[in-house]
């Protein structure tokens, strides 16, 4: 696996890594294609797995409900200012 | 003490115990014997002690349930305010919750008194245990093994009796393999039977909670109360009542041969003759997939696992880091990078990558039509035949913490007996049933069709009687 | 310049005015402290799972069938993957395999019909506010309730542009699914522009996002045909690359957004944490049921009862103001309803927002008794535009307002013999006219005005005495 591919993984997945760890993840990821790689060779049906269907009676009524406090939705946050989540864009 | 939960109901509601007084012996217990196994990574005993009074409470005025007073403990992937909710992650370390998983509310509402969050692979990655934030935990039975994973350390309070029951998740194993690696009952329901809001999400279509105990009878107990449709899940629903008579039981000989070691081939050999004490018919099953459920599992439940991680980025809650960075991404790579252990990097790239481009097609829809593949393999060759399925929970007793397994298929073979039931949705539950050679336990699988959850949990109460394996106290 | 062909696409966002969130009880309001209407699922912490409400699976479908889409029989839902402060889950639930609606389409004035290639609903982002430092994230938005409305590219024109969103504006509020306000954000638009010669494959196309405005809308668009046109006559064809682009207004042109097109692999997949949704056909029938008559069918009435278009298009626009109108017309006359209606009221409504709200003192009952007073020349039209003021603003009836004598009124017989009375009492001025002098033929309109304590028409007066002179 070319590791520009990775690179643009690491985008995707929102990690970085270092130039041995990217060599180390590039192998760990041709590994595991290769394992799973299999699949690609059995013939398979044209279903896809698909989840259970639900009725629209059982969806959410409309109707509105206490939220959290302004506190509570700040209180996991590194920063807050104003009732705002606080966010330096670079430091 | 007894040993289950109607006994030791039925002592506090004669009132030869108080709740306080044996939660407080079960705090005394947890200080003794955790420091052995870290099987607890958070106690809190005023919120434990606060709990057993107002149990006692309900005791004293009436109308209690089965588990009013009875300490228990949860995997810390299982939100609760009363105690951290981290996933034994780094990332999650000081998040504070804000709301409770509806188990965790259930089981308030029954007077169940909370004694700890158990550990556990970090964000339930891994069969082993080891990997968890807050350090690695060990078995009981021989402290230089696993507990096995990610429910590890569920399964070793129960089986060090540091608790009466626990709750576990099982996305892949997760439940099963620690209580076969650590001798106690694991139960991974029908997928959709218990909620799972307030569970912290490794693969949503996998994954269920469910009751880690001593015996199964006390596993019955706990599910019927876990189970049941919820608001706040909209993929729960109510599993029917279900029975079986007469159970035919399919075993796929050839498969546990070709993987189980010799000592749980002896063990699965009894279970074998205990299906003819119970004169229940034994048929051969085979299925065409079994060496590609942990392929299809690799794929599929990676993909959701990246996915699902995607919200730690440390901006709304979470590990931020304290580096300089230029930007937005550059914060969320880094805090991320700087949170999350290997294997956490490591399925998150594979999830994803599993989904980039061409892969999408390649792997991800053809994975997703093998897996419906395989739902109609199991109905029209396996479930046309029986109605449960023995196996081996595991090919192996626990294995030493210093083992290194070579290749991605041994490590794969850990969970073979145990994937199925994820990949399709199936009730499957590890009973304890023998030992190996040196003396580890060795459990035992029973898994049935979906929505059979209380089918199954009566036939496995009945090969319970004749285990070969006591639990230790 | 005509020779190339301007091929235009629309992807509109509409937010609906449900009263919780798409999958969480908050509370669906503009406005508010920061950070008031969020709860753990809404805000994307661990462990939580999506609530789909149930409201917002009507009012989508709703909307679909105001639009002459299809329904289908299932629709399921699907994460979009990208990480951005707004986004707290990383991935945005939304529809892309099985959505909600599809197939329909919107008929312009001239009978072209725009197609509409589906409606998917999904979650609003939160709200950023930037200052030099820092990002400041409210989270009220975040997770409210969209409807994507996605068009094929089949405007031609600027003036089809604004026609295509003011009828759909015109259209999802009548039906009471959104109030559609541009400016205030609960409908924004992405435009798709590319040009092509006539016969040939389209062109390259270029996106300008989140546009909220109609006015730059039709600027934008205008800009971008243009600097597309340029560039392929000046031999630089491969310049136009498929690309998102952001307009400015102070500049009124368009400038690139240099996004990464690379990195932005959303790995669309099935959402697991949703049931595929059996859309019930009586489910679907009821909502047909309830449709209320949608604009295009109200202006064909109007237009029938002999109203022009500009007008019939202004009381089709807010569905409380054709309401009222379609009441009031059943009491009264429908030319002259209108014109109180767009005049005085609308004159008395100073904002969009009253007008919207059409909240009069005046009953429908009473405005059409007023009106039909004027037709049968009862009043006159001068009479009725001075009281109605009157009544709006102290909210009695027209009755209280106007004499027996009013109600009783003067026929045009009646005038006619008082204009010659006046033509006869003042000579002088009859003379003065004839000499050019215009103002002279007041004072003989002014006496009739007397006469009938200025309940004549003077309109009608004027021309009679013109006539008699003559």
């Amino acid at each position: 696996m070319k590791k520009h591919t990775t690179i643009l993984l690491s985008e995707l997945s929102g990690l970085e890594f270092s130039k041995d760890e990217l060599d180390e993840i590039t192998k760990k990821l041709e590994d595991m294609e290769t394992y799973v790689s299999d699949i690609c060779n059995i013939k398979s049906g044209n279903e896809i797995y698909d989840f259970d269907m639900a009725n629209i009676d059982e969806l959410r009524e409309d109707i509105v409900k206490d939220s959290l406090s302004q506190e509570d939705v700040l209180k996991n946050a590194a920063k807050s200012k104003n009732g705002y989540i606080q966010f330096a864009r670079r430091k | 003490m007894p040993n289950n939960l109607i006994s030791l109901a039925t002592q506090l509601q004669r009132k030869e115990i108080s709740s306080v007084e044996l939660t407080t012996e079960y705090l005394k217990k947890i200080k003794k014997l955790n420091k052995k196994t870290n099987a607890y990574v958070f106690t809190n005993e005023e919120v434990s002690l606060s709990q057993a009074k107002k149990a006692d409470q309900i005791i004293a005025k009436g109308a209690p349930s089965v588990l009013t007073g009875i300490p228990m403990s949860l995997k810390d992937s299982i939100m609760t305010i009363d105690m951290p909710t981290t996933a034994c992650s780094k990332m999650l370390a000081k998040y504070i919750p804000t709301y409770n998983s509806t188990v965790y509310t259930k089981l308030l509402n029954n007077g169940a008194v909370l004694l700890g969050k158990t550990n556990m692979d970090e964000f339930s990655m891994g069969s082993s245990c080891l990997n968890g934030f807050f350090g690695e935990a060990s078995n009981p039975y021989d402290t230089n093994r696993v507990t096995g994973g990610s429910s590890g350390g569920s399964a070793a309070s129960i089986a060090q009796d540091t608790c009466v029951y626990s709750l576990g998740t099982d996305a892949g194993g997760s439940i099963r393999q620690p209580a076969s690696y650590c001798g106690i009952v694991g139960f991974k329901p029908t997928y959709g039977a218990v909620s799972r809001n307030g569970l912290i999400a490794l693969a949503s279509s996998f994954e269920q909670i469910g009751p880690m105990a001593k015996n199964v009878g006390d596993t019955k107990i706990i599910f019927n109360v876990i189970k049941g449709k919820d608001e706040f899940d909209q993929t729960a629903f109510e599993i029917p009542r279900t029975t079986r008579q007469n159970p035919i039981i399919g075993i796929d000989e050839d498969h546990v041969e070709k993987t189980a070691d010799k000592d749980t081939l002896a063990v699965f050999e009894k279970a074998i003759k205990a299906c003819s004490k119970l004169g229940y018919k034994t048929v051969k099953i085979k299925s065409k997939y079994n060496d590609i459920y942990a392929k299809l599992y690799y794929i599929l439940a990676y993909a959701e696992i990246a996915s699902n991680m995607g919200r730690y980025t440390g901006i709304d809650f979470g590990y931020s880091t304290k580096s300089k960075y230029i930007d937005t991404n550059d914060f969320i790579k880094k805090s991320r990078s700087e949170a999350f252990s290997n294997e956490v990097k490591t399925r998150i790239m594979f999830g994803n990558h599993m989904l980039t481009g061409e892969n999408m097609e390649k792997f991800y829809y053809k994975a997703l039509k093998m897996r419906n593949d395989l739902v109609e393999d199991y109905y029209l060759n396996v479930f046309s035949k029986c109605d449960f399925i023995l196996s081996p929970t595991t090919p192996t007793a626990a294995f030493r913490k210093d083992y290194k397994h070579e290749s991605i298929q041994e490590s794969a073979l850990t969970n073979i007996f145990a994937l199925p039931a994820n990949l399709i949705g199936l009730p499957s539950i590890s009973i304890p049933f023998g030992v190996s050679s040196d003396n580890m336990p060795i459990g035992m699988l029973l898994t049935g069709k979906r929505n059979f959850d209380n089918a199954l949990l009566s036939v496995a109460e009945n090969f319970e009687k004749h285990s070969g394996y006591k639990v230790l106290n | 310049m005509s020779k190339y062909n301007l091929v235009v696409g629309f992807e509109t966002h509409v937010e609906l005015n449900t009263k919780t969130k798409i999958f969480c009880s908050c509370a669906n309001e503009f406005g508010g402290e920061p950070n008031t209407h969020c709860c753990p699922i809404c805000l994307g912490e661990p462990g939580t799972l999506p609530q789909l409400n149930k409201e917002v699976v009507r009012y989508a479908i709703k909307a679909g069938l105001s639009l002459n889409c299809k329904i289908p029989q299932i629709m399921s839902m699907d994460r979009k993957h990208y990480f951005y402060p707004d986004l707290g889950k990383s991935y945005q639930t939304t529809q892309s395999a099985r959505p909600i609606c599809l197939e329909g389409f919107l008929t312009l004035d001239s009978g072209k019909k725009i197609r509409i290639n589906h409606i998917h609903i999904e979650e609003d982002a939160s709200k950023l506010i930037h200052d030099a430092q820092n990002i400041y994230i409210d989270n009220n938005r975040g997770s409210t309730p969209l409807i994507e409305i996605v068009t094929e590219p089949d405007i031609a024109s600027v003036e089809e542009a604004r026609e295509y969103i003011e009828k759909l504006q015109a259209i999802l509020r009548h039906i009471g699914v959104s109030d559609c306000k541009m400016q205030e954000g609960s409908m924004r638009c992405d435009v798709n522009i590319s040009v092509n010669k006539e016969g040939e494959p389209l062109g390259t196309r270029t996106e300008i996002k989140n546009m909220n405005s109609i006015s730059f809308i039709e600027k934008a668009i205008s800009y971008e045909y243009d600097r597309h046109v340029d560039l392929i006559e000046s031999g630089q064809k491969n310049q136009i690359i498929q690309e998102t682009r952001r307009y400015d207004e102070k500049t009124d042109s368009t400038e690139s957004m240099r996004e990464k097109e690379d990195a932005q692999d959303y790995r669309y997949f099935p959402d697991p944490d949703f049931l595929v949704l059996r859309l019930d056909s009586k489910f679907v029938e009821n909502i047909k049921k309830t449709l209320p008559k949608l604009p295009a069918e109200i202006k064909s009435e109007l237009i029938q009862d002999g109203i022009d278009e500009k007008a019939a298009d202004l009381l089709v626009k807010y569905k409380n103001v054709s309401d009222y109108y379609l009441s009031a017309k059943t009491f009264g006359d429908s030319k002259i309803l209108a014109t109180y209606i767009l005049g005085e009221i609308f004159r008395f409504l100073e904002t969009e927002e009253e007008k919207e709200q059409f909240n009069i003192k005046i009953s429908a009952n009473d405005l059409g008794a007023l009106s039909l007073l004027q037709k049968n020349n009862k009043i006159t039209a001068h009479i009725a535009y001075s009281i109605i003021p009157k009544m709006l603003k102290d909210g009695n009836p027209h009755t209280a307002y106007l004499t027996k004598e009013d109600l009783e009124g003067f026929d045009n017989t009646e005038i006619d013999k008082l204009c010659q009375e006046g033509i006869a009492a003042m000579p002088k001025a009859v003379e003065d006219y004839k000499s050019g002098k215009e103002k002279a033929l007041k004072a003989i309109v002014g006496y009739v005005m007397r006469a009938t304590k200025g309940k004549a028409d003077p309109v009608y007066t004027e021309n009679k005495i013109l006539e008699l002179i003559r």
